[in-house]
């Protein structure tokens, strides 16, 4: 039986790395990614799973990291903002003006890469569905689900003129 | 964050799980049964649970078996809504799964934290009443299996240091025709001012209700009104509007009155289409 107690070392694969940290457990895992790991690229939001400004994929998928225990990522693949890296998604959301102020961008490139991933071709339900764990409160979400649009059409690649 | 410490134990088998909780109950931590999360976590973020140690049930076996056994279907407490939806082995649960919160919170809400959590809605629980389902229960006194409309009574009632491990219906069951309807005030991801799941089940109609009072609603004498023959919908929908009585949930986003017209509308849509399976 695993057990964490008091102040306990963890180690977390973060975007590819292994990385040591003290935690409790009791803290969150966007609380230790931002404050101990200096990721700040999962933002606080609403702290209550609900505006989805925090999502991470664990082992490819979306997750809501102000609602998992870090104990409880221990042994998982854990991917940040930080560990997409001028991906298609990214240079979409460029090309298609996704975001405005960018607070919630994180999250929603976070969870479109990891749709993109499962569904190269997704239908415009899909999409919805697959955003409908993230809010935005700038664009109106046309510009964003344009941008997963253009990410499909190209096939993964991103747009000319830019290097990846 | 979460202001107060407690221990997090993640056991491999049930029977450490139970002996996990004895005993951290017997050292006075307040221990809570863990597997998605998201609803503890925002409790005790939120003050309004303490406890001093979460149990990860998430690698017991049993709790994560999703399998078809002797005509049976059984379903693990510890797999995810998304888990659910992707298998769909039970259309009704799929639907209803697929309306509870958002895609990416259905990668972590669990179909046992959803039917046993402390939330009104629990829409999880509606498609496993009206299946005629069982619940697999595990504690300090050992493993039973009761039908879910027996340990269902506004709430599972699960005993002092029980988990529920899995549900499991019949085959049958689960491919019986079926009607889903949820409706909100708002965005699809909002909690739901009534949810209606009908199942057919040996050639009767089955009803379960979320969202239209304080818990999750089924009875056995509604179900006995849905199936009452040269009756039509409306006088249907009415007689059960009536046996439900006054105890519609009324809050900031429906009245009462609004609920119950809601499900009168829902009633005479669902009578047309499965009455003639009946």
């Amino acid at each position: 039986m695993i057990k964490y107690e008091d102040i306990c070392r963890l180690t977390l694969r973060v975007n590819g790395e292994e990385r040591s940290v003290l935690v409790r457990p009791a803290d969150t895992l966007l609380r230790v990614l931002r404050e101990k790991l200096d990721l700040t690229g999962p933002r606080f939001g609403c702290e209550n799973g609900d505006c989805g400004a925090c999502t991470v994929l664990i082992d490819g998928e979306p997750v809501k990291s102000c609602l998992v225990l870090a104990v409880e990522a221990g042994g998982h693949e854990i991917t940040t903002i930080e560990g997409l890296k001028c991906s298609p998604i990214q240079e979409a959301f460029l090309a298609e003006a996704g975001f405005q102020c960018g607070y919630c961008t994180p999250g929603f490139l976070l969870a479109a890469h990891a749709l993109l991933q499962r569904h190269p071709k997704p239908t415009d339900e899909e999409i919805r569905v697959s955003l409908s764990g993230n809010l935005c409160r700038c664009t109106g979400y046309e510009g964003i689900e344009r941008a997963v649009r253009k990410a499909a059409e190209r096939g993964g690649k991103a747009p000319a003129g830019r290097k990846k | 964050m979460i202001a107060f410490d407690f221990v997090y134990l993640r056991p491999e088998s049930l029977a450490e799980a139970v002996k996990a909780f004895a005993e951290a109950e017997q050292a006075g931590r307040r221990p809570v049964y863990y597997a998605g999360g998201s609803e503890i976590v925002s409790f005790c973020r939120r003050g309004k649970m303490r406890p001093g140690a979460v149990i990860d049930i998430k690698a017991v076996p049993e709790c994560r078996e999703l399998s078809f056994e002797s005509g049976r279907l059984r379903l693990g407490a510890a797999l995810t809504l998304n888990e659910l939806i992707a298998a769909d082995c039970f259309p009704l649960l799929s639907a209803a799964a697929a309306g509870i919160a958002d895609h990416t919170l259905r990668n972590r809400i669990t179909l046992g934290g959803n039917i046993a959590g402390l939330l009104p809605y629990r829409e999880a629980l509606l498609p496993l009443l009206v299946s005629g389902g069982t619940a697999e229960c595990a504690g300090p006194e050992g493993r039973r299996t009761v039908p879910l409309t027996e340990l269902f009574d506004r709430r599972l009632r699960l005993r002092p240091g029980e988990l529920l491990t899995a549900c499991e219906l019949e085959e049958a069951a689960a491919a019986g025709a079926w009607f889903y309807r949820r409706r909100v005030q708002g965005t699809r991801t909002d909690y739901p001012l009534i949810t209606a799941c009908f199942l057919m089940r040996a050639g009767e109609i089955r009803l379960a209700l979320g969202g239209a009072l304080n818990y999750p609603f089924w009875a056995a004498e509604v179900d006995g009104l849905l199936n009452r023959r040269s009756v039509s919908a409306e006088q249907t929908a009415a007689a059960v509007l009536e046996k439900i009585g006054g105890v519609f949930r009324e809050d900031f986003r429906s009245s009462a009155d609004y609920r119950r017209h809601l499900l009168k509308n829902i009633l005479v849509e669902a009578l047309s289409e499965l009455g003639g399976q009946q």
